[in-house]
């Protein structure tokens, strides 16, 4: 090509894209999004909002959406005390995930991961998250992103993205995540918004401002401990430093100053999860994240006090993980749960198996014997009596 | 080389894979098939319109498919009309398709057959259509169905037969038009809208593919109904009823 | 031209194979560790090593046949980063379920082929494509003869990304040190009832040799 042709190729191209430069909707502030309001059909966020109305069809359809109703109307109670006017135009869906996540759709549709249920220690922490994406959905951030990523080459993977990310089944690839960042990520300008109308929303229904920071900084330590292969998608999207989480606590003392008393919500919280919480936690150590996962499974030890549960599914981390001396270390953790009593029943068939790997065969004989008494019903009866037939 | 032990990708890459392929190998446009041993319908057949899966896209200037949502509705309005005015041609009567309310059960079956059906049109898409992966096990025969799920529908409905469609279409912006008239002054070569579809006729007493069609061409605009006509046309070709 | 060559490498991707040979009904060695004999006659193709059967399309059915070393991976993956769940000689049926759901889990990411087309993205992140990890189940593990060696078989269900519904049985055993393992799965509505029978009756035929 010479360079005559370059250039004028090159004219031409620019010609056209600044006459394409404001088709419908260029990026920069606007308005709020307002109860019952649907984009004009011809606008570039109605072809946002039907997207958005497949994915949510898809989420549906799922098979993973919690459908208790219990749980369902406690979070739809959350959501609708932060935000009593939006609430009626916002539709929650509760997906089972082991993953950190909760976002907001521009069409309304709600997201909230099983990830992040296990994890805050309270009503408060649940809050702030969802009131932060509240946030982000009625500042429209999500049509700003599109706007200002629709004329660049990074724009053919939004939708495909939007799809990934979309609470079916999401377990990111590093380079994944990095693209789900690359687009997705909020600015800082759209954070620090969201920071600011997050906790006036929160401040506003009564809950405790230093509860933000906590349920963050939380999962940015677990983050640390668990490397590269723990990032998280709340965190791609996110964009998250201990600079940030200083800002939220500073935040946190102002607010905290408007009023004199505020609620945490940790025994509502606690009980409204409480019959989740065992298979949360199975999904968990199952997730594939073993050091992450430790950080966590520590810190619930220390904020909920010792407990045969979590110390069994410490066990179960080692156990997985199968590196050296986790044998032993998942022992202690299975003993440490008999100690305390009342052990999950399946604690009997995992110490069973540890104590065939240590060649320990007479224990792990003993160890599948109490599993199947404890378990009369065990659906795996068969074959754990080959173990036993095969042992003896 | 890999292990690998599924290989299920992603739904409508297949499709405009497949397309893609099609046209580098100097675009075909459309080729029925017929089902093995499938009785001709009778006149005046009742055909149940399962909803078009259609998505029209616009194609940017910076190369993005952004779906189109008035387009959409749009394609999906002309392609219903037309359908029905082709098949009041020949003496049948088509009934789109309502989704049973107030009962999860079957309403749980009939989108396991809408799902059933998108992964058997790519299986006939990829199968049939392109030679280096026919089945030695479907060497001369068409013999896809659907099983015998589909008779809910035929028990909702009273239908004999259902026709399914689907569609993905995308035009040039006028940006991008303009694009692609300066790269080809200069020799460059810019991908223009591509539109790719399949339709099947579902014999809702045995679940059986009796007819199938693929469409694919540059041609043919379903956003306004005369030239949605002329697409319908060709997806339809061929077709028994 | 580049973009066609890029297109091939994604279908013979997509396909897993080639072309598919066909497998008549008759007794057939796998590898050399078993054999066993169809009723049927099956269309075959090779997946890197793995033996792949159909009558459909293996988007609807398809039944394959794993032999895994101490330390091997079910899948590989090309993203240098995953850690993916390896086989180890001692592991109990129990941990071979664990060991099966988990490596589906971690190569379920997917991506979406649109970007691959583009060039944007390396071609094996399409392979793992359609399956709601979230989603996978298992059922059923129970012991099972395997030939003349002591086996397992389990169920096990799962939904596509697309929200289908597809189910499956494994059917294996750990012998010298080596995991053999016959999986068969297809949708649950009509593809994977369809040639159950065909299926138990080659797990039925299995002779092993040596």
């Amino acid at each position: 090509m010479n360079r005559c042709k370059i250039s004028l190729f090159l004219l031409l191209f620019c010609g056209v894209c600044v006459s394409c430069a404001t088709p419908r909707g260029t990026p920069g502030a606007m308005d709020d999004i307002q109860p019952s309001q649907r984009p004009d059909s011809s606008s570039d966020e109605a072809g946002l909002w039907m997207y958005m109305d497949r994915i949510e069809n898809r989420l549906k359809t799922s098979g993973r959406v919690v459908s208790d109703p219990e749980l369902n109307a406690y979070v739809r109670q959350i959501v609708c005390k932060l935000d009593p006017v939006h609430c009626a135009d916002i539709r929650i869906y509760i997906v089972d995930t082991p993953h950190f996540n909760a976002s907001m759709a521009p069409n309304g549709c709600m997201q909230v991961w099983t990830g992040l249920m296990v994890r805050a220690e309270n009503e408060a922490q649940l809050a702030y998250v969802l009131g932060h994406e509240m946030a982000h959905y009625l500042r429209r951030h999500t049509l700003q992103q599109w706007r200002t990523v629709r004329n660049t080459s990074s724009a053919l993977a939004f939708f495909s993205l939007a799809t990934a990310a979309a609470g079916v089944g999401f377990v990111g690839s590093l380079a994944q995540l990095a693209a789900l960042g690359a687009i997705f990520a909020y600015s800082r300008d759209q954070e620090r918004e969201a920071d600011d109308i997050g906790f006036e929303i929160m401040a506003k229904a009564g809950y405790e401002p230093v509860q933000a920071s906590q349920i963050w900084g939380d999962l940015l330590a677990e983050e640390e401990a668990g490397g590269k292969l723990a990032k998280s998608v709340f965190f791609a999207t996110h964009p998250t430093t201990p600079e940030r989480i200083a800002t939220l606590r500073d935040l946190a003392d102002k607010t905290a100053k408007t009023r004199d008393s505020w609620t945490a919500g940790r025994e509502e919280y606690l009980h409204a999860t409480k019959p989740f919480r065992k298979e949360w936690l199975r999904e968990e150590v199952h997730k594939g994240n073993p050091n992450g996962t430790l950080v966590f499974l520590n810190r619930l030890l220390k904020d909920q006090g010792d407990s045969a549960e979590v110390h069994f599914f410490l066990g179960e981390l080692y156990r997985l993980r199968g590196e050296k001396d986790d044998c032993e270390n998942a022992c202690s953790e299975y003993q440490k749960a008999l100690d305390l009593g009342n052990p999950p029943p399946e604690l009997y068939r995992s110490l069973g198996v540890v104590c065939l790997r240590m060649g320990k065969t007479r224990e792990a004989c003993d160890s599948f014997e109490e599993y199947l008494k404890v378990n009369p019903d065990a659906s795996d009866r068969q074959i754990i009596e080959s173990y036993i037939n095969r042992l003896r | 080389m890999e292990k690998q032990l599924f290989v299920m990708p992603h739904r409508t890459i297949v499709l405009l894979l497949v397309a893609a392929v099609l046209i580098a190998c100097g675009g075909c446009v459309t080729t029925s098939q017929r089902g093995d041993r499938c009785a001709t319908p009778p006149p005046s057949t009742n055909v149940l319109l399962i909803e078009p899966d259609i998505i029209l896209f616009e194609l940017t200037a910076g190369g993005l498919e952004e779906p189109r949502a008035d387009w959409t509705e749009a394609a999906k309005a002309n392609v219903g009309k037309k359908l029905a005015e082709i098949l009041q041609k020949t003496g049948d009567k088509l009934i789109p398709h309502q989704p049973p309310v107030n009962v999860p059960e079957r309403t749980h079956t009939q989108e396991q057959i809408l799902k059933l059906h998108e992964v058997v049109g790519q299986t006939v898409l990829i199968h049939k259509y392109i030679p280096i992966y026919d089945l030695p096990t479907k060497q001369g025969c068409f013999d896809w169905g659907l099983g015998e799920c589909v008779k809910s529908l035929k028990e909702d409905t009273g239908a004999d037969y259902a026709l399914f469609v689907y569609l993905r279409d995308s035009y040039t912006s006028p940006g991008r038009a303009a694009l692609i008239v300066a790269a080809a002054i200069l020799g460059v070569g810019l991908q223009g809208g591509v539109q790719l579809g399949f339709a099947s006729l579902v014999d809702l007493q045995t679940g059986q593919i009796v007819w199938f069609n693929r469409l694919m061409s540059g041609v043919g605009d379903l956003r306004t109904p005369e030239a949605a006509e002329k697409a319908i046309q060709e997806l339809l070709a061929n077709n028994p009823l | 031209m580049k973009r066609m060559t890029s297109i091939l490498i994604v279908l013979v991707l997509i396909g897993g194979c080639t072309h598919y040979t066909a497998v008549p009904a008759q007794r057939r060695a796998i590898g050399s560790l078993y054999s066993v004999k169809s009723n049927v006659a099956w269309s075959q193709a090779d997946e890197g090593g793995i033996q792949v059967w159909t009558i459909d399309g293996p988007l609807l059915q398809a039944l394959r046949f794993v032999t895994l070393n101490d330390g091997d991976t079910l899948f590989r993956s090309y993203d240098k980063d995953a850690k993916l769940p390896r086989f180890r000689a001692h592991m109990t049926p129990n941990e071979v379920v664990e060991f099966f759901v988990a490596s589906l889990k971690s190569v379920s990411g997917g991506v979406d082929t649109h970007q691959l087309a583009k060039g944007m993205v390396h071609p094996a992140g399409i392979r793992a494509g359609s399956i709601n990890a979230a989603t996978i189940d298992v059922k059923n593990l129970r012991p099972a003869d395997f030939g003349r060696l002591p086996g397992f078989r389990f169920d096990f269900s799962f939904l596509s990304k697309e929200g289908l519904e597809r189910q499956g049985i494994a059917f294996g055993s750990i012998h010298e040190g080596k995991l053999l393992l016959m999986v068969y799965s297809g949708t649950r509505e009509y593809y994977f009832d369809k040639h159950k029978q065909d299926v138990e009756a080659i797990f039925s035929s299995v002779e092993v040799m040596k």
